[in-house]
């Protein structure tokens, strides 16, 4: 489930900038197309504040906002639903994290000590 | 997707007396479509001569998990078209015949009118 990239990005942007709060799936798609061109990576940023470009322009910025709008919708949004981590409405075509952002964090921070005792490293 | 049965191949897609025809082929390509989904939609749109973005139904994680078939073809992606993974996967999507090979072409048929 974690291992997509863009559904990581998926689940900070839905916990940490919109706190559990319904978004339409065109704006989750131009905000994760923004991180992606940013080279956003969600787990060094865990716990920093900051607004994150809401979307980008051109051509280019266009088409991969386009093709991620479709990627969400037919794989990454089902997905995540399934698992009970977003509710995705398709109706609607809204949205949001189920989880509050704290208590995600802790499950992840939790995933992360137990995966790092196994590897034998150590977790900040 | 047991509508028509399985037929003694046991190819679903091949199944019952559907005949199909091409309507259109799309060559994968990471770079310009990002990820598998995305291209084999593009590729269903053009074959029903609509706007990507007004095929929703239903969400092609109902039909297949796509994301695994791009993981047997294609690897991490650079082994895209490198011929270390050969074959076809081929399902039912919406009301056409979809097909990803390994050598990244996805092919999309149509219920042809006639049946022999």
């Amino acid at each position: 489930m974690l291992q997509s990239r863009r559904r990581r990005l998926a689940i900070y942007y839905l916990c940490n900038h919109r706190e559990g709060e319904p978004v339409g799936v065109d704006a989750l798609a131009a905000a994760i197309a923004a991180m992606e061109i940013a080279g956003k990576q969600p787990w060094a940023d865990v716990g920093t504040a900051g607004v994150p470009l809401l979307s980008v322009g051109g051509e280019t910025g266009g088409r991969r906002t386009e093709h991620l709008r479709i990627s969400l919708v037919h794989t990454h949004l089902p997905k995540l639903e399934k698992t009970g981590i977003v509710e995705y409405d398709p109706a609607s075509g809204t949205v949001r994290a189920t989880r509050p952002p704290a208590e995600f964090w802790e499950r992840l921070r939790s995933c992360q000590q137990f995966s790092a005792g196994l590897a034998a490293t150590e977790v900040e | 997707m047991t509508e028509n049965g399985v037929d003694r191949d046991g190819d679903p897609t091949a199944a019952g007396t559907t005949q199909w025809r091409q309507v259109t082929q799309r060559r994968y390509d990471p770079d310009r479509d990002g990820e598998l989904t995305a291209a084999i939609l593009f590729a269903v749109a053009d074959a029903e001569g609509v706007s990507a973005s007004t095929v929703c139904a239903p969400p092609l994680y109902e039909v297949v998990d796509v994301e695994a078939i791009e993981r047997v073809l294609f690897g991490d992606g650079s082994q895209l078209g490198s011929g270390a993974v050969s074959g076809t996967v081929g399902f039912r999507y919406r009301d056409g015949l979809v097909r990803v090979r390994s050598d990244g072409w996805i092919l999309v048929y149509a219920p042809s009118e006639s049946r022999s």
